[in-house]
């Protein structure tokens, strides 16, 4: 039994249940098969029977692009999600890259006629027509991730990755039902977006999503006790935005309350908990690369405090079907408890980007390849995984490697746990010096830096402190660099 | 202070916020104002709290759609405190 079928088996066996509620309009199983049914219809008329073509879909908040989603696996092809708001040139270069040559959209966005593709309107399209489930092992989605170059890279998941995730994923939650509600706070363009769809979908569970508009972290908050929500999926940077209401925020219903692309800190997760006193903590981390998930820290608020390391909470272990090194810098494999380079292997890792470039490394007499992540870990002597900043942003000063986490610890004690974020930058002199941006910090820059003099080394000692009243963050949720270098370059370079 | 006199000092800071030429009227609202996104809006509720020596809680937050939004809480702050 091939993933398809797990769904479909899924939506029959629950099919007077609710798959969905979108702006407050519930669906049941058996509506969604209807739309699933109907968009299937339209694909196959476009496209003929062949499966392993590949198919975009404009993510709109509606029943109809996750019922063109899964028209498009249930018939063998490949979905590329596609974001109504991106400019059509990002957009059409998705398009030319994967091939697409057909796009649903179910609201007829006017910006759509620009695309390089046919489009299949499902705006209210159902049938009653049986659905298909093609079985070919074909490719299942492509996303795209920022490259270093500015091109985006294509990254193809295949079914056999996403059912490896499915079945890893499941194996840590035993106790999710068909009884949960999950809210699905992501751009359905960005890959976390996935657990939040597929895992209720495979079990009968229902799916809220964020309405499109508004803010995000205000539509969490409004969702969650009005529909007692039980898991849910969203960036540290959200709790930022909420960490002021804290004390008036509590949401007795949630059972799960996951954390993911960014690195989550103790300090922040912990006062949070206090809001969600009936939930665990997940903290997920996963490259796109690496199919939406590859390590899960799964803790209570207890435990939590346990598998810290400069403030950051642990990314835990590696799901079933992952396996990983630690690569130190000339390449060789490092022991427990020194720092290197994470490397993903498994069912879960891509078989290489769209353009040529393989990200691999691959150990000497072996066949077995491994992603290079970039990201920078420590394992501890349990097998727990320790996110120690990303490889590309290690500040090189005076000679010495240093961690940017390391910086914004001894800043968050020096200035009563706020938000801060150290960066490298050439200063006017054309020295690498180290820069931090702090949050709703009142006092003069020269006042943390004296405080800093007592927990840091000096070179440590960043060169420029620039208040901010809140870290700008992009449509994913993550903290923005460019939009935040751009915003205070007068302070930076003046 | 009456309900002009708020929307004045309200139409000011989201000026200050948004830019001098940006249209400020009781029924504005976010998707009317490209620059306000979730971190403005936080300024925006920072500043107006300052001005006006109020707080407001998350479910009056929630509720915030528009400019006279601001107003009416504004209004029913003042009458409480009267």
């Amino acid at each position: 039994m091939i993933l398809w079928d797990k769904f479909d088996t899924s939506f029959k066996k629950n099919a007077s249940a609710n798959a969905f509620c979108i702006s407050g309009r519930f669906y049941s199983y058996n509506e969604f098969i209807a739309y699933i049914s109907g968009s299937q219809q339209l694909l196959q008329k476009n496209i003929g029977q062949s499966a392993g073509q590949t198919v975009g879909v404009i993510c709109n908040d509606t029943i109809e692009t996750f019922a063109a989603i899964f028209a498009i696996w249930f018939s063998g092809c490949c979905f590329v999600p596609l974001h109504p708001l991106h400019p059509t040139i990002v957009n059409n270069e998705k398009i030319q890259q994967s091939g697409v040559r057909f796009i649903f959209d179910s609201e007829m966005n006017q910006f759509a006629e620009n695309l390089q593709a046919k489009h299949i309107c499902n705006k209210e399209i159902k049938s009653a027509e049986p659905l298909i489930i093609n079985q070919e092992m074909n490719r299942a989605y492509i996303l795209f991730t920022s490259g270093s170059t500015g091109e985006p890279k294509g990254v193809p998941i295949n079914l056999k990755n996403l059912s490896a995730f499915a079945e890893g994923f499941l194996e840590l939650y035993p106790d999710l039902t068909s009884e949960d509600r999950f809210l699905q706070t992501y751009d359905l363009t960005s890959d976390a977006a996935f657990t939040g769809y597929l895992i209720p979908l495979l079990l009968g569970a229902t799916v809220f999503t964020i309405p499109a508009g508004g803010f995000k972290y205000l539509s969490i908050v409004k969702i969650l006790p009005e529909y007692q929500i039980t898991w849910t999926q969203f960036t540290p940077s959200v709790l930022n935005y909420l960490r002021p209401y804290f004390k008036s925020i509590r949401f007795d219903s949630l059972k799960h309350s996951h954390f993911g692309g960014e690195a989550l800190p103790f300090d922040l997760v912990s006062e949070w908990a206090e809001c969600v006193p009936n939930a665990e903590i997940s903290n997920i981390y996963g490259p796109t690369e690496t199919t939406i998930t590859c390590t899960i820290h799964r803790t209570n608020i207890d435990q939590l405090k346990e598998k810290v390391h400069n403030g950051i909470v642990s990314i835990g272990k590696p799901l079933k079907k992952v396996e990983i090194l630690i690569i130190g810098e000339n390449d060789q494999i490092v022991a427990d408890g020194e720092k290197g380079e994470l490397c993903i292997g498994g069912a879960q890792v891509m078989e290489g980007y769209l353009t040529d470039k393989k990200p691999f490394f691959v150990q000497e007499g072996s066949d077995d390849r491994y992603y290079r992540s970039g990201d920078l870990v420590v394992r501890d002597h349990e097998g727990f995984l320790m996110f120690c900043g990303r490889k590309d942003d290690q500040l090189k000063i005076s000679g010495y490697r240093v961690e940017p986490a390391e910086i914004e610890m001894a800043v968050s004690n020096a200035a009563n746990g706020m938000k801060s974020k150290a960066f490298g930058f050439q200063n006017k002199g054309g020295t690498e010096s180290i820069l931090v941006f702090i949050e709703k910090f009142d006092e003069e820059p020269e006042k943390l830096k004296e405080k800093l003099r007592t927990l840091l080394p000096s070179a440590l000692i960043p060169e420029k402190v620039i208040s901010i009243r809140q870290f700008p963050v992009n449509m994913n949720g993550k903290i923005d660099k460019s939009k935040l270098f751009e915003e205070y370059s007068t302070q930076i370079y003046g | 202070m009456n309900r002009q006199q708020i929307f004045a000092k309200i139409e000011a800071i989201a000026k200050k916020i948004f830019g001098d030429g940006t249209i400020v009227t009781e029924e504005t609202t976010s998707a009317d104002i490209e620059k306000w996104d979730s971190m403005n809006h936080v300024i925006l509720i920072a500043t107006i709290e300052k001005e006006f020596v109020v707080t407001f809680d998350i479910m009056e937050i929630i509720g915030i759609t528009k400019f006279g939004d601001f107003v009416d809480l504004i209004e029913k702050k003042q009458n409480q405190c009267k």
